[in-house]
């Protein structure tokens, strides 16, 4: 029996360990892939990696830097077999000085899994030994957000990623890795997402290199350099195949990304392959011409092809444009006939529905997001067609990218019309009537005066979109204070008015359902509760707990906005005590309203202290919470751009106890102002009050790095204003 | 085992509870706006949430009996709001299973099955590369107060080592808790209570007079909610629940020991770490690489030590069977990654390998009622090292950053600690230290300059502070240690410049951390005609409008603290003190604060001591100690009154 047990465990075991031919096989081809993969990850490295071999020091100007990249090349080229991609290859090199750096890279990510990840990562010591990792089975990383960016694809999105722990990494290491990203071209449309390469980032890079191949046979390419990038060189190939090149050197990191728009100021590359032989998604199918199949931006023609997809959105615009028209015009018949009228109810009433996320009509299932501003463009063209208006059409990319003259897709391209002078872009939740957003104000654009469909061939013409002015974009503040009886706390009754470009910061974090039944109102849409009939014709015990219900949700529904503007305010003043009240007097949604005004009270703690037989009473703090500049902050290597430029005007009445007199301190009065930024303060005693004043202008929205200095002072001198204090003593 | 639910949560919230028919009724509201009242921050109520864990022994024929242990979990939730959806959810393992998770909702005296589907997702824990817990969740959707829907849940374990402890607080308020064992003849379970004090749970027991199978039931009515609590001492530490230990279970007389004694639990994770693979020869080289150089013993103990320190980065897989089992030391040196299992036992393998006598060591670290008696894997979170050395035990936790040989982190001391010895195990004591050994001690000097106060400061800290004052600069960017510590005081207050930075040798973790630095204070004085306020506070120390005045569980600081800080105002000449804060004096059993004015000679010294002596503030403390924080924010804006 025993020695029946050994032969039974040695033949099981030997079935364990020994292959069949099928697993043989399998062995056989995914070794033979393997190979096969190898051999091809060599070419393409002896190909595109030849400037990398010497680039192993950190150079001089780097050397405190945590984290340096030695090398970063960008690949992209077609792959023709069964299926057609565009393939992506990213080699990069990175120096790792510290500890920090090794934390920051300890994790690996890579898309594709098992035999489809095409990662590869070495390790190079410091003493010049290197390791090859085989990644294999990585752990699905199921957050997204979390992949930084520099291992994410940018021909595939959206991809899944699985995460590494890198062995033996330690600090005066380098990483080196290579990781292939395919996007199967579509047999029609070769729909290729937009890319841009960004060569200044986080870290310095000592050497970016950068290739594309066109296959221009088959293809154009649209690609250009901006804000500093070297320019593109081009070598031909055979069968009409053209390798761009870029290589750059010692560039800097970007030390405070505050407020900087990339796109707009960052050196970048962009680029995107289009063919010719089918529809599109959003592509320009460029005109078969004999002419240059390398562009470096669309075309008049090009232009006129992206003009021409409004075509398709037609069904679709003119549906939802009868829809909201029908809406309007059944609760303001004088819309009817009043173009005017007809035009800016629309207006508002599609707003309403965007600002409220909520469909405009039952047509927009098919309509991507990417194509939301042209099809809403196109309902107002529709609807100025049914009543035979005439109109322009504007092409524009807003006042943080590029410009519309460096447009090289219409995917960059945002859509609006002029109309009696007045401007249509997308509607956003706080710009009126045929006012522009704080986004297009200023920026340049293109224009097709009377636009129609039937045109065939027309020329856009420059243009730039009118801007507002900073004393247009108005917040005014104005805080009565008071001690309470215990001298230990502050009753404030502040109120806040903005308008124009202004009112965006506010609406936002403002709205609530009473916004909302004023657009109603306005655009007559509003259907008042008649309580009493609510309940009509209901049993009583369903009518009671409808009742009920209505009561508390009403209840819930005040509580949670009271919670909400509490935790708005206690934003701005930590030191919150109790949100109290308040009181809405414009929502500046509507020319009923066009300015935000509201009228709140609170209490605040921490405000008031003994001063010998008085008391201080730290006025400054009600200019908010605002940081002391930290030492990281002062520093700036590239422009910025605000969202819109401003004039600020706050104003602190203190009542002065009965029986108490106040000592003020003169370096409360400053005054500073250049063509960027202004500030002025005053502080007085004005009768039985102690008033405190300042004004800030912020003259423009773009500034230099060496501008953003006048910024940093602005920002020291309003933290030195919350620190202002005056005594009140008997 | 607990049970946890998420309100509001995503895609899957698509029940198909599309009752027409009123669900609730006016008693129903009634009852729940009344909870609501008791209860205002919770939005369901559980009227009944029951826990069955039942045991049985089944035949597997060739593999023997095998233990089934199977958690049932039924639960009723009245909504105390309209439109309420939370989601329930059970987490599961490498080690268990979620057998069934249903949903009902109550219409009159039925229940009527929802047609929801659960939702299976990994769970993402920080500081855990990868572990393998995951959670099943289903929602609950109430479209008015006073709705019930019910829960079932069945949750099968794999293997009685990882049954989870019974608890019997959850987040939302309960009228009655229930937590049954049902043991057959032949399983021998003993389920040890804890934190049982002063909380009225009913126990009752039972036996089947035909199954013979033994009910062991118990019940606490009226359970308030347990939200999470900040800086919480811990769940085990405070909250009344039970460890249920398998013994043993017997089929056809043929017993099969699981944990009989504690001697068999340890057998189990000695086990373990005997599979763990050895290369004693390669780790034996790297160890003779470290101490090259080395002539003492004490240097090649400290070199090891600092070594897997600073050079293993602390990376956890917690998968299954690894979260119990180390990984192999030549593995950590080789990825140069590890969690603190895996340093531990590479630092104990590196030492023996040279000769010392040293120790795999299994701890809880900080609060845990837990004691090394108890045949439970829950009883530790974590690994370090012992080293019997000059008639000494020192305990060496690798994953400490800069702690140096013979210190010990406040998370480690006091506790007791099981030591691995081959076939047998030591239970020893970490000495809690000196408060002094963790001390922080601050000498300012100022003087008026116009509106500002200008001057020096000088600090010194030991143990836990001095390591975290050390480590936050060895694991800064290169690029702003130049100006670490400027911008690190700078920060700690706005009005301050800070210039002229000294430190101590921040390569030596085995002295005090020192810095001495000048600065600038603005906003601190005042003056008019007559009179100069200055106010002397700049740091602020555990001033705060503090709401948390109720607690289930204790709250404890990260270290002891101990600080003891001096300010010298020099009295600018012309002026005399007119007027000083008075003196603020709290002592009590977990804290000792005085904070003193007082006039030597031509300045105004300012002396302020801070000792928590335990870094624990009991649960029955909070709202005093909320009062203390108050109190002090408030005394903080005091200002010393100078006249000419």
């Amino acid at each position: 029996m025993r020695y029946l047990l050994v032969i039974t465990v040695f033949v099981i075991n030997s079935v364990l360990y020994a292959q069949t031919p099928s697993e043989k096989r399998d062995q056989r081809l995914a070794d033979e892939a393997a190979k096969k993969s190898a051999l091809a990850a060599n070419a393409l490295s002896e190909k595109f990696d030849k400037h990398s071999a010497s680039i192993k020091d950190v150079p001089e100007q780097f050397k405190d830097e945590s984290v340096v990249i030695l090398f970063h090349s960008s690949n992209y080229f077609i792959e023709r077999g069964e299926v057609i991609y565009f393939v992506e290859r990213v080699k990069t090199r990175v120096y790792l000085k510290d500890k920090a750096a090794v934390e920051k890279y300890s994790t690996y990510y890579t898309s594709g899994y098992g035999e489809t990840n095409s990662s590869e990562v070495t390790i190079i010591k410091a003493n010049g030994t290197s390791r090859t990792l085989q990644l294999k089975d990585g752990i699905k990383e199921t957050n997204y957000a979390s992949v930084p960016l520099y291992y994410k694809s940018s021909v595939m999105l959206n991809e899944t990623y699985y995460k590494f722990a890198l062995p033996d990494l330690e600090p005066g290491d380098i990483i080196d890795f290579t990781r292939i990203s395919k996007n199967p071209m579509g047999i029609l449309t070769g729909n290729i997402p937009f890319t841009r390469i960004y060569l200044a980032s986080d870290f310095p890079v000592v050497k970016t290199f950068i290739t594309i191949e066109a296959p221009t046979k088959d293809s154009y390419i649209y690609i250009k350099s901006l804000n500093g990038a070297p320019e593109m060189t081009q070598k031909a190939g055979a069968n009409g195949l053209i390798t761009f090149t870029l290589e750059d050197s010692l560039r800097e990191k970007v030390v405070n990304d505050w407020n900087l728009p990339r796109e707009k100021y960052l050196p970048h590359v962009k680029f995107i392959l289009t063919r010719y032989t089918g529809g599109d998604n959003n592509q320009v199918i460029p005109v078969r011409t004999t002419d240059n199949r390398v562009r470096t931006k669309l075309s008049n023609e090009d232009l006129v092809k992206t003009v021409n997809l409004l075509e398709g959105l037609r069904g679709s615009g003119s549906a939802a444009a009868k829809l909201v028209m029908a809406e309007v015009i059944a609760k303001n018949p004088t819309a009817k006939t009043d173009v005017n009228k007809l035009m800016e109810l629309c207006w508002y009433y599609i707003r309403k529905k965007i600002i409220n996320e909520q469909s405009i009509s039952g047509y927009e299932y098919y309509i991507t997001r990417d194509k939301y501003d042209m099809y809403v463009a196109d309902i107002f063209i529709e609807i100025l067609l049914t009543k035979k208006q005439t109109f322009d059409l504007i092409l524009s990319t807003g006042n943080k990218s590029a410009g519309i003259k460096n447009v090289i897709s219409p995917l960059e391209i945002s859509w609006g019309i002029r109309w009696n002078g007045k401007y249509i872009m997308y509607p956003t939740y706080y710009m009126q009537f045929g006012e522009l957003s704080n986004y297009f104000c200023g920026s340049d654009a293109l224009i097709v005066n009377n636009y129609n469909f039937k045109l065939k061939t027309f020329t856009l013409a420059d243009f730039v979109l009118p801007n507002r002015v900073y004393t247009d974009n108005t917040l005014k503040e104005e805080f009565k204070i008071s001690l309470n009886e215990d001298f230990d706390k502050i009753n404030c009754t502040r109120t806040m008015s903005s308008t124009n470009g202004f009112t965006s910061v506010h609406i936002s974090d403002y709205f609530n359902r009473d916004f909302n039944t004023d657009q109603l109102k306005y655009i007559n849409l509003y259907e008042p509760v008649d309580s009493a009939a609510l309940y009509k014709g209901m049993n009583n015990v369903k009518a009671a707990e409808l009742k009920r219900k209505n009561d508390a949700a009403e209840g819930e529904y005040l509580k949670s906005v009271k919670d909400a503007y509490s935790e708005l305010v206690k934003s701005e003043y930590p030191m919150m005590d109790e949100y109290k009240t308040w009181k809405f007097d414009g929502y500046g949604l509507t020319p009923n309203s066009t300015k935000f005004s509201i009228e709140e009270t609170f209490t605040l703690n921490d405000l008031v202290k003994k001063a010998g037989n008085g008391y201080m009473v730290t006025i400054g703090a009600l200019f908010g919470d605002y940081d002391k500049v930290q030492e990281d902050f002062r520093k700036r290597n590239y422009s910025g751009a605000l969202d819109v430029a401003t004039t600020k005007t706050a104003t602190i009445i203190l009542q002065i106890p009965e029986g108490y007199k106040a000592s003020l301190l003169e370096s409360a009065n400053k005054s500073f102002s250049d063509n960027f930024v202004s500030m002025q303060s005053s502080l007085k005693v004005e009768g039985n009050t102690v008033v405190l004043t300042v004004t800030r202008d912020i003259k423009k929205t773009d500034f230099t790095a060496t501008e953003f200095a006048s910024m940093v002072k602005y920002y020291d001198l309003m933290y030195e204003m919350t620190q202002v204090k005056i005594v009140l003593k008997k | 085992m607990k049970l946890f639910s998420y309100p509001v949560l995503a895609a899957f919230l698509c029940s198909a509870t599309s009752l027409t028919a009123q669900i609730n009724t006016a008693e129903s509201i009634k009852l729940a706006t009344d909870l609501s009242k008791q209860f205002p921050e919770s939005i369901v109520y559980q009227d009944v949430n029951t826990s069955t864990i039942a045991f049985s022994v089944a035949d597997g024929k060739s593999k023997g009996a095998i233990l089934n242990i199977k958690e049932d979990h039924v639960s009723e939730y009245l909504s105390l709001k309209d439109n309420v959806e939370l989601a329930i959810y059970e987490t599961y393992g490498t080690f268990s299973s979620i057998d069934k998770m249903l949903s009902y909702t109550k219409n009159g005296k039925k229940y009527v099955l929802n047609y929801t589907i659960a939702v299976d997702e990994a769970i993402e824990s920080g500081g855990i590369f990868h572990s393998d817990a995951r959670y099943k969740a289903i929602a609950l959707n109430f479209a008015s107060k006073g709705e019930t829907e019910k829960t079932e849940i069945t949750k099968s374990y794999k293997d009685y080592k990882f049954l989870d402890a019974a608890y019997f607080y959850s987040e939302y308020p309960q009228k009655k808790r229930i937590i049954s064992f049902e043991i057959p003849t032949g399983v021998e379970v003993d389920l040890v209570e804890f934190n049982f004090e002063g909380v009225n749970i009913q126990k009752t027991i039972t036996t089947d007079p035909k199954t013979l199978v033994k009910t062991i039931t118990y019940t606490l009515d009226n359970v308030k909610p347990h939200l999470g609590e900040n800086g919480s001492t811990g769940t085990d530490m405070n909250l009344p629940h039970i460890v249920p230990v398998v013994k043993s279970y017997s089929l056809k007389g043929v017993k099969t020991a699981c944990f009989e004694s504690y001697n068999d639990f340890y057998a189990f994770l000695h086990k373990l770490n005997s599979e763990v693979k050895k290369d004693d020869e390669f780790v034996k080289a790297q160890a003779d690489k470290i101490i090259e150089g080395k002539t003492t013993d004490l240097e090649k103990i400290k070199a090891l030590y600092y070594w897997v320190q600073d050079n293993i980065r602390y990376i956890a897989f917690e998968d299954g069977i690894a979260g119990f089992k180390p990984m192999a030391a030549k593995d950590v040196l080789d990825n140069k990654y590890g969690d603190c299992k895996g340093v531990a036992n590479l630092l104990a393998t590196m030492l023996r390998l040279e000769g010392f006598n040293a120790k795999f060591v299994w701890i809880h670290t900080n609060h845990t009622k837990y004691t090394c008696s108890l045949p439970y894997l829950g009883i530790f979170n974590h690994a370090i090292c012992a080293l019997y050395w000059n008639n000494k035990t020192y305990f060496l936790d690798c994953t400490e950053s800069y702690a140096a040989f013979g210190e010990n982190a406040y998370r480690i001391q006091s506790r007791p600690v099981m030591i691995e010895d081959g076939e047998s195990f030591k239970i020893e004591t970490i000495p809690f230290e000196d408060i002094n050994s963790s001390k922080e001690v601050d000498k300012i000097t100022m003087k008026v300059v116009g509106d500002k106060l200008v001057g020096e400061s000088e600090m010194t800290a030991k143990g836990d502070l001095k390591n975290y004052y050390i480590r936050k600069y060895h694991f800064a960017k290169s690029e702003k240690k130049i100006d670490f510590y400027k911008n690190y005081f700078t920060r700690s207050n706005s009005n301050m410049t800070v210039s002229n930075v000294k430190t101590s040798d921040l390569q030596n973790r085995e002295i005090p951390f020192y810095a001495k630095y000048s600065f600038e204070l603005n906003n601190q004085v005042f003056r008019d005609e007559k009179e100069m306020f200055v106010n002397m506070e700049f740091d602020g120390y555990f001033g705060k409008n503090s709401k948390d005045t109720l607690r289930l569980t204790d709250f404890t600081f990260d270290m002891i603290i101990n600080y003891d800080i001096s300010v010298e105002l020099t009295i600018p000449e012309g002026y005399k003190v007119s007027a000083l804060p008075p003196a603020f004096k709290v002592k009590n059993d977990y804290c000792s604060i005085n904070l003193e004015y007082t006039v030597v000679g031509g300045k105004v010294l300012y002396k302020k001591t801070f000792v928590f002596p335990t870094g624990v503030i009991p649960k029955d403390k909070a709202a005093d100690y909320a009062k203390i924080q108050k109190d002090l924010k408030k005394y903080y804006t005091n200002q010393v009154t100078l006249t000419k």
